[in-house]
C-alpha cells in the first residue's frame, strides 16, 4: 500500500487541501510539520524552496517527492479517484474549477496586502460585497448535478469545501456563502453534504489550524503564539 | 485529429504558452481575438468563470468542447500534444510542479506593472530582476535533468521557461536587463534550453506569430501600452 507524508508548516494554509484529499480518501498518510526554526535548513532540500512537499512511499519501498500545492492536489485527486474521469479533458475540467478558486484565494491575499487595517478592511469589504459573490456565481452555474461533475465527488467539490472553511474562518457569519446562501443553492448543498460526511470528520478531528490565524480586527492572517 | 481555437485578446499574455505548445506540436489552430470593449463583455458571460483564455477543441466529427483557466488548458494541451515527460500521473504532476513554480515567479512581477509612478516601477523591476528572479531560478537550474528539464524529451516545462524568457525580453530588452542574460553565468542549463528553443519552432513562433502589433512595452515609461 502506498503511504504519504505531507510536509508543511503547522498551519492550514497551502497544506489544507492536500490533507483533506488524503483524509477524505482514507489514504495512509502522516503530517510532517515544519517548525519555523527548522525551515532555514529544510528549504534548500525541497525542489523549489517551498512547502508543501508530498513524499510518496510505494509498497516496494521506493520513495519519490512532489512539490507545489497545485501539482500535489492534481496528483492526489487522480491517484485517489477524485477526478471526474480518466481522460485528459475530464481531469483538466476539474483542474479548471480548482484553478478558478485559486484565483479567488489570490484576490483575498491581495486584499490583505494594504499597510493599514483601514485599507485592508475596505479591500475585504469590497471582496465580500462584490468579488467573492461574482466568483461564486460562476461556480454555482458550473455545477452539473449533486456534485460539480454529476453524481461523483471530485476534488472540485472538496476545493469548494476548503474555500467554505476558509471564508468561515475569515468572515464568520459574513461569509457570502452564508449571507447569500439563497443565491448559491447548489454550492450550499455540496458544502452541507460534505460537512455531514468524511470531509466534516477531517475538519473536526484531523484538520490542522496550528499557528496561522485570521486576525479579524487587523483583516489579515498572522502568527498566533 | 482535433483542431483548436484559442480565444483571447490580441496579445501574448496568458495565451502565449498555449499558442506555443500548439505551434511546436504542429497542431492546427486559429486565434479568435476578443475586443476588450466590443466583444469581450458579451463573451465574458458565456465563459465558465468569467475569464479567458478559452480553448475550444474541435474534434474530427465536428463536436466542440471548451476548456478554461490557463493551468488547466496548458496541462490538457501538454498531455494531448505529447509534451509531458511521460504518461503516468506522477510524471505529469512533476511537470505541473515546474509550471507552477515558474508561474509563481511570473506572478511576482505583476504588482510592479501597476505601480503608479515611474520611479516606483523602475525600482520594483530592479528588485525583481536582481533579487526575486535569481532566488527562483536557482531551484529551476538545479532541477534540470538533461538537455531538457526532463532529460532527452522536450516538454511543456521547457516551453514555459522560454515563454517567461520572452516576456522578460518584452519588458527588459531595451535596457539590456533580461535577467536570463544578465545572470547567464549562474543559469547555464536554463539558458541552453532557451537558446535551443530560440533556434527552432518555438523561436519562429516568437518572431512571427506571437505579437499582434498592438500591445507593447513603452521603454521610457516602464509599462505596457497599446498602439
Amino acid at each position: 500500500m502506498t503511504t504519504y507524508e505531507l510536509h508543511y508548516f503547522n498551519a492550514a494554509g497551502r497544506g489544507d487541501m492536500s490533507r483533506l484529499l488524503l483524509d477524505f480518501a482514507g489514504a495512509s498518510y502522516k503530517n510532517v510539520l515544519v517548525q519555523n526554526a527548522d525551515w532555514g535548513t529544510k528549504k534548500d532540500t525541497t525542489p523549489f524552496g517551498k512547502v508543501p512537499v508530498l513524499v510518496i512511499k510505494e509498497a516496494d519501498g521506493s520513495t519519490k517527492e512532489l512539490a507545489e500545492s497545485a501539482a500535489i492536489e492534481a496528483y492526489l485527486a487522480e491517484v485517489l479517484g477524485l477526478v471526474p474521469g480518466s481522460s485528459p479533458f475530464e481531469r483538466a475540467e476539474a483542474l479548471s474549477v480548482v484553478s478558478a478558486f485559486l484565483d479567488l484565494e489570490d484576490k483575498l491575499r491581495t486584499a490583505s496586502t494594504g499597510t493599514t487595517s483601514e485599507e485592508r478592511k475596505t479591500a475585504h469589504e469590497k471582496a465580500l460585497a462584490e468579488t467573492i459573490p461574482m466568483y461564486l456565481k460562476y461556480q454555482e452555474r458550473f455545477v452539473r448535478g449533486s456534485y460539480y461533475f454529476g453524481d461523483k465527488v471530485t476534488y472540485a467539490d472538496l476545493k469548494l469545501y476548503q474555500i467554505a472553511l476558509k471564508l468561515e474562518e475569515m468572515y464568520g457569519d459574513s461569509s457570502p456563502l452564508k449571507t447569500k446562501a439563497a443565491d448559491f443553492p447548489k454550492l450550499t448543498k455540496i458544502v452541507e453534504t460534505l460537512a455531514a460526511g468524511k470531509a466534516g470528520d477531517y475538519t473536526k478531528n484531523h484538520r490542522i489550524i496550528g499557528v496561522l490565524k485570521w486576525f479579524k480586527d487587523e483583516w489579515k492572517w498572522g502568527f498566533a503564539a | 485529429m482535433p483542431t483548436y481555437e484559442v480565444h483571447y485578446f490580441d496579445t501574448s499574455g496568458r495565451a502565449d504558452l498555449q499558442r506555443m505548445l500548439l505551434e511546436v506540436a504542429g497542431a492546427s489552430y486559429t486565434n479568435v481575438f476578443l475586443n476588450w470593449r466590443t466583444t469581450w463583455p458579451t463573451v465574458k458571460e458565456t465563459t465558465a468563470f468569467g475569464v479567458v483564455p478559452k480553448l475550444t477543441v474541435v474534434e474530427s466529427d465536428g463536436s466542440r468542447k471548451d476548456l478554461y483557466e490557463t493551468s488547466a488548458i496548458e496541462a490538457y494541451l501538454a498531455e494531448s500534444l505529447d509534451l509531458m515527460p511521460g504518461p503516468t500521473a506522477f510524471e505529469r504532476a512533476e511537470a505541473l510542479s515546474v509550471l507552477s513554480a515558474l508561474a509563481e515567479l511570473e506572478d511576482k512581477v505583476r504588482p510592479t506593472l501597476w505601480l503608479r509612478t515611474l520611479d516606483e516601477r523602475k525600482a520594483g523591476h530592479a528588485t525583481y530582476c536582481t533579487e526575486t528572479v535569481p532566488k527562483y531560478l536557482k531551484y529551476q537550474e538545479r532541477f534540470v535533468r538533461g538537455d531538457w528539464y526532463f532529460g532527452d524529451k522536450l516538454t511543456v516545462t521547457d516551453l514555459k521557461l522560454y515563454q517567461l524568457y520572452l516576456w522578460y525580453e518584452d519588458m527588459y530588452s531595451s535596457y539590456d536587463q533580461n535577467p536570463f542574460k544578465v545572470l547567464a553565468a549562474d543559469f547555464p542549463k536554463l539558458n541552453k534550453i532557451i537558446a535551443t528553443l530560440d533556434k527552432g519552432k518555438a523561436g519562429e513562433y516568437a518572431r512571427k506569430r506571437r505579437n499582434f502589433g498592438k500591445n507593447r512595452w513603452i521603454a521610457k515609461d516602464w509599462k505596457f501600452g497599446r498602439k
